[in-house]
């Protein structure tokens, strides 16, 4: 048994490789190359556009992969950018509240600090506490309307005691055309006002502005209280009273303002 | 024979048009495993003429290459264990990943083996047996002779 089968053949088949390549390296199979393009680039062309033919029948699988892989990472980015444009709008709307502030609370007269209600059940959590300067009895306002009074202060929050609670009790006032009244504002249980006290012979009327005394020395005079909805008049009792709803809701509010001088 | 020729042609082209995969060496190596006779010799030349000439590259590097793999398999042939399928199977992938290795070394540019060599790899038993059952059920063998 022969170790090389073949060897022969195998010799001169590589002799033949060698021959054939130095023969192209020197140009001389130039003819015969081009001769035989002739009939295999025809069936090239016609094979490569057969294959992008077959494969173009296909691509709408990989594109729908694809698409679903790109719809997924674009609902992913729409996300965030939602996230984004909500957190801008919430900053938009503090700094105009801010400007609006200044312009009505006269900023060289009161210091005011913004705080961000954080929490609303008795009373309103704000997210300002001793840390940045609050102090219990601070007055806490929203444009020229008194909302309530600072009662507890941690670290970093602090509760406000709202004017519907049962404990707040204010010096008031209100004006209209025909004269003013004088009364108590005390908070009910709920989400109620009531102006007590009010003298039979003073006049008030539904609508009117009720207004703050500024006896208790923790809030100037003239801030906005709420607005008359109804007068309870009885000529068996001694005073009148007068059912008051705050100018703003509570839970409308992103912004409102410490005053700590 | 002719069938396996014609198989051979539209399979360089192929190679060369659309699936980029040395379908042509694949084909013949296996076939010298199972069959080695000199007739693989004179096809490998010639399909690597083809090759070369398909490809644009240098006439006669192919068909050298070819002829080289082609007989260094029918000597390893002789080997006993030779036909195990784990000592097939490394063997056809060496054969296979010198036949990348080797122009892209003369080319200079950097040698990458990866994802070509793991779908030649892939396509050994499969062409092995598509081969072996051709070659048995419908190629009619001179040896064979009838008893009366």
């Amino acid at each position: 048994m022969r170790i090389i089968p073949h060897l022969k053949l195998f010799l001169i088949l590589i002799l033949l490789s060698i021959l054939i390549f130095f023969l192209d390296n020197a140009r001389f199979l130039q003819l015969p190359k081009t001769a035989l393009s002739y009939i295999t680039t025809p069936i090239q062309f016609g094979l490569y556009s057969s294959g992008q033919t077959i494969s173009r029948q296909f691509y709408f699988i990989f594109a729908a992969r694809f698409a679903a892989k790109e719809n997924k990472a674009l609902q992913e980015q729409l996300a965030q950018i939602i996230s984004e444009n909500a957190k801008l709008r919430r900053d938009l709307s503090e700094t105009q509240s801010l400007l609006e502030q200044q312009k009505t609370l006269d900023p060289r007269v009161y210091n005011l600090v913004a705080a961000r209600p954080i929490g609303l059940d008795r009373y309103l959590k704000i997210d300002k506490g001793f840390k940045d300067g609050v102090k219990e009895s601070q007055a806490v306002v929203f444009k020229d309307n008194f909302l309530g009074k600072v009662i507890k202060v941690t670290e970093k929050t602090s509760s406000v005691e709202l004017l519907t609670d049962p404990d707040s009790k204010l010096s008031a006032f209100s004006i209209n055309k025909n004269g003013k009244a004088k009364g108590i504002l005390a908070g009910q249980f709920g989400s109620e006002i009531l102006m007590d006290k009010i003298l039979h012979e003073e006049s008030i009327e539904k609508g009117d502005l009720v207004y703050s005394e500024g006896t208790e020395g923790f809030l100037p005079r003239g801030l906005i209280l709420g607005s008359v909805v109804e007068v309870l008049e009885k000529e068996t009792q001694i005073f009148k009273q007068a059912k008051i709803k705050p100018v703003f809701d509570i839970r409308d509010l992103e912004l409102v303002f410490l005053m700590q001088e | 024979m002719k069938t396996l020729i014609v198989v051979l042609i539209l399979l360089s082209f192929i190679q060369v048009t659309l699936v980029p995969l040395n379908l042509v060496l694949l084909v013949l190596i296996l076939r010298a495993y199972l069959y080695p006779e000199k007739i693989n010799l004179y096809l490998g030349f010639f399909l690597g003429l083809l090759i070369s000439f398909l490809e644009s590259q240098a006439l006669g590097v192919y068909s050298l290459a070819y002829v080289v793999f082609i007989q260094s398999i029918q000597m390893f042939r002789k080997a006993q264990f030779a036909m195990h399928y784990f000592v097939m199977i490394p063997s056809i992938v060496l054969i296979l990943s010198l036949n990348l290795i080797f122009p892209q070394a003369v080319s200079g540019s950097t040698i990458n083996l990866w994802p070509d060599i793991l779908k030649e790899t892939l396509l050994i038993i499969p062409v092995f047996f598509i081969i072996k059952v051709w070659e048995e059920r419908f190629v009619v063998k001179p040896e064979v002779k009838i008893r009366f």
